[in-house]
């Protein structure tokens, strides 16, 4: 995995899971590698893995089972929110990159409504 | 946390020249240090010293409470950045000799390393290619139980295979109560397996910390901030 | 320390056995020689001459091989290992020094061994008097004291070489004066003479162990005993005896002891790979 330059290595290993656990590669109940595997497959050190794991935690996204290991939540109103915070901020990404190209607010509604319908 | 290392005031001189100059530094138990530095910046003497192969001019260092002598080397895992095993021997003589004079040595751990780097007991160690070298030499190391581990630039000159294989040892070998101190140039290969990292210019400490706390105080990888601190 | 002498061992008996199987083959040479001109009365220089040299070779380069592999752990990168091993300074010099004594040993005994037994196989005739008349010298009093003060000499002489390995390793850096070890040493043994002979004029008593008999130098016969005056040995008197200077002797112990001291400090103190 290619880590982006400017963010804790932490905080990017938490992207990556909520990512995997948004698109559906881990589901909820499902049980996460385990410290010593995912920072041998990373290459990371295990300390920094076992931060993501308690800011997750933390963060109501997975939660340990004493001698288990570390599991994703089912609560479904926490993994819809993840999903809706992931949408937003793609959003807002969406937005300021064709503000930057000089669409307006609602230049960007038609145009997005146009796509639609051809996609159809 | 307990320090396993407490150096202070450490001074090396080669002639007139400063290799260290008046270091201070702690290290503590169940850290990964990453020791970074351009040639000649005094992380080989240093290490050196920390190894008990190279004296210092002046300071003290302190290893598992003792200065080094018999009993730190029991207690300190040393991989040097050259082939130290005797010309004569078999990877088995090797691992025979290790487990003859270190206690906290498993010659069943070194066995499962060996075969995980695809290595042949019966090789003669004059046989072997710079990365099987480094690859046996880092399996002695990391088949000791020790407090301290120092390793001197394990992936230098080791193809991407062989490097892979190496930093999965490390970390896999790694039972988070001892201390690794790694030095290495490539730094933005290896700079996600260490907690905190030290760098070292000529002959001083220059920048030392958390490497996650400095990513996000700098907003940059240590990879960059290595390339401004010597690139100046 | 017994672990450490084993992989001396290991690392080292194959070029010793190699010396010992040459040094077997030159001297059979010679035997052969002897044997065949005893039956033909006429002598070669080639068959003789050519092994003596190679004996003499074998010899020296043993010496200088077992005095190299010290050398080698000072400047060489298998250092890194034997310095990084939980080894006292005394531990892997006193391995080094046994395993040298016995390599000397071994082939001083086996070429004698052999030899005395090619003689035997040779003179069958007469060989087993001969032998048992050999081996009487081998296991005389005065035999055995030699090879037993000889042994602590030459023991001296080799910590000595060591010191001035590891002095010169310690003061220059720089590699390519690494024969700067022998002037050092050249150096320690003339003052060590020198010493020594004062030393036996200050205190002229010597010792016969043989015989445990102490005599002084001025009571010797000046005709049949051969020495110059402070020699730390005169081999003297109608009976053969060997006489060895109390003082000097004394002096070889000590500078013995000390330098092995004295190394163990370097190798283990002032070392800087």
């Amino acid at each position: 995995m290619n880590f982006n330059d400017n963010l804790p290595i932490y905080i990017q290993i938490m992207n990556l899971l909520t990512k995997r656990i948004i698109l559906g590669e881990l589901k909820g109940g499902e049980k996460l590698p385990s410290v010593r595997e995912l920072s041998t497959e990373l290459k990371v050190n295990p300390n920094t893995i076992q931060r993501s794991y308690q800011e997750l935690e933390r963060e109501g996204i997975v939660f340990t089972q004493r001698g288990m290991g570390t599991f994703v939540s089912e609560d479904r109103a926490v993994l819809n929110e993840l999903k809706q915070n992931r949408a937003s901020n793609i959003i807002m990404h969406f937005i300021q990159d064709m503000n930057s190209l000089g669409f307006g607010k609602d230049e960007i509604i038609e145009l997005i409504k146009d796509m639609a319908k051809e996609a159809k | 946390m307990a320090n396993i290392a407490e150096i202070k005031g450490l001074t090396k001189l080669y002639n007139r020249k400063k290799a260290l100059n008046n270091v201070t530094l702690d290290l503590e138990s169940g850290k990964i240090y990453g020791m970074l530095g351009p040639n000649g910046s005094g992380k080989t003497s240093l290490i050196k010293i920390l190894s008990g192969i190279l004296r210092e001019s002046s300071g003290e260092v302190l290893i598992d409470g003792h200065k080094p002598g018999v009993h730190t080397k029991s207690v300190v895992a040393y991989l040097p950045d050259r082939n130290f095993l005797y010309k004569w021997m078999s990877i088995q003589d090797a691992v025979n000799l290790f487990k003859d004079f270190y206690g906290d040595f498993d010659e069943y751990r070194a066995y499962e390393l060996l075969d995980f780097m695809k290595l042949d007991r019966n090789m003669k160690t004059t046989e072997l290619s710079k990365g099987m070298m480094e690859k046996l030499n880092l399996t002695l190391i990391l088949s000791r139980k020790a407090k301290l581990y120092i390793l001197d630039e394990p992936i230098a000159g080791v193809d991407p295979v062989a490097r892979d294989q190496i930093l999965n040892a490390i970390i896999n070998n790694y039972d988070g109560e001892s201390t690794m101190l790694i030095t290495t140039h490539l730094v933005r290969d290896m700079e996600n397996i260490f907690d905190d990292v030290i760098f070292l210019k000529d002959g001083e400490v220059r920048l030392i910390g958390n490497a996650e706390s400095l990513r996000a105080e700098k907003e940059k990888s240590i990879d960059e901030i290595y390339k401004q601190i010597f690139g100046e | 320390m017994g672990k450490y002498i084993k992989y001396e061992i290991k690392g080292s008996y194959k070029f010793i056995l190699g010396i010992i199987a040459i040094l077997i083959i030159a001297t059979t040479a010679i035997q052969l020689d002897g044997f065949y001109n005893l039956a033909n009365g006429f002598d070669s220089f080639l068959t003789v001459g050519i092994p003596l040299i190679i004996i003499l070779g074998a010899m020296i380069t043993a010496f200088f091989y077992i005095v190299g592999s010290f050398r080698k752990e000072l400047y060489e990168d298998r250092g890194y290992l034997t310095f990084s091993l939980p080894l006292s300074g005394k531990q892997i010099l006193g391995s080094k020094l046994i395993v040298a004594a016995l390599w000397f040993f071994l082939l001083g005994i086996s070429v004698v061994i052999y030899n005395a037994g090619l003689a035997m196989l040779f003179y069958a005739k007469d060989g087993y008097p001969m032998m048992k008349e050999f081996l009487k010298i081998l296991w005389s009093k005065d035999v055995r004291s030699f090879i037993i003060l000889s042994t602590i000499s030459s023991i001296t002489t080799l910590v000595m070489i060591y010191f001035s390995i590891a002095l010169s390793r310690v003061t220059i850096k720089n590699k390519k004066i690494g024969g700067f070890w022998f002037v050092i040493f050249l150096a320690m043994n003339s003052l060590y003479g020198f010493i020594g002979v004062m030393l036996n004029r200050a205190f002229p008593y010597y010792f016969d162990f043989a015989n445990w008999n102490m005599m002084k130098s001025s009571e010797m016969n000046p005709v049949s005993s051969l020495a110059m005056s402070g020699s730390p040995v005169i081999t003297g008197g109608f009976t053969g005896s060997i006489y060895y200077g109390i003082a000097s002797l004394a002096l070889t112990i000590i500078v013995g002891v000390g330098l092995f001291y004295g190394t163990s400090y370097l190798i283990e103190k002032r070392i800087d790979l």
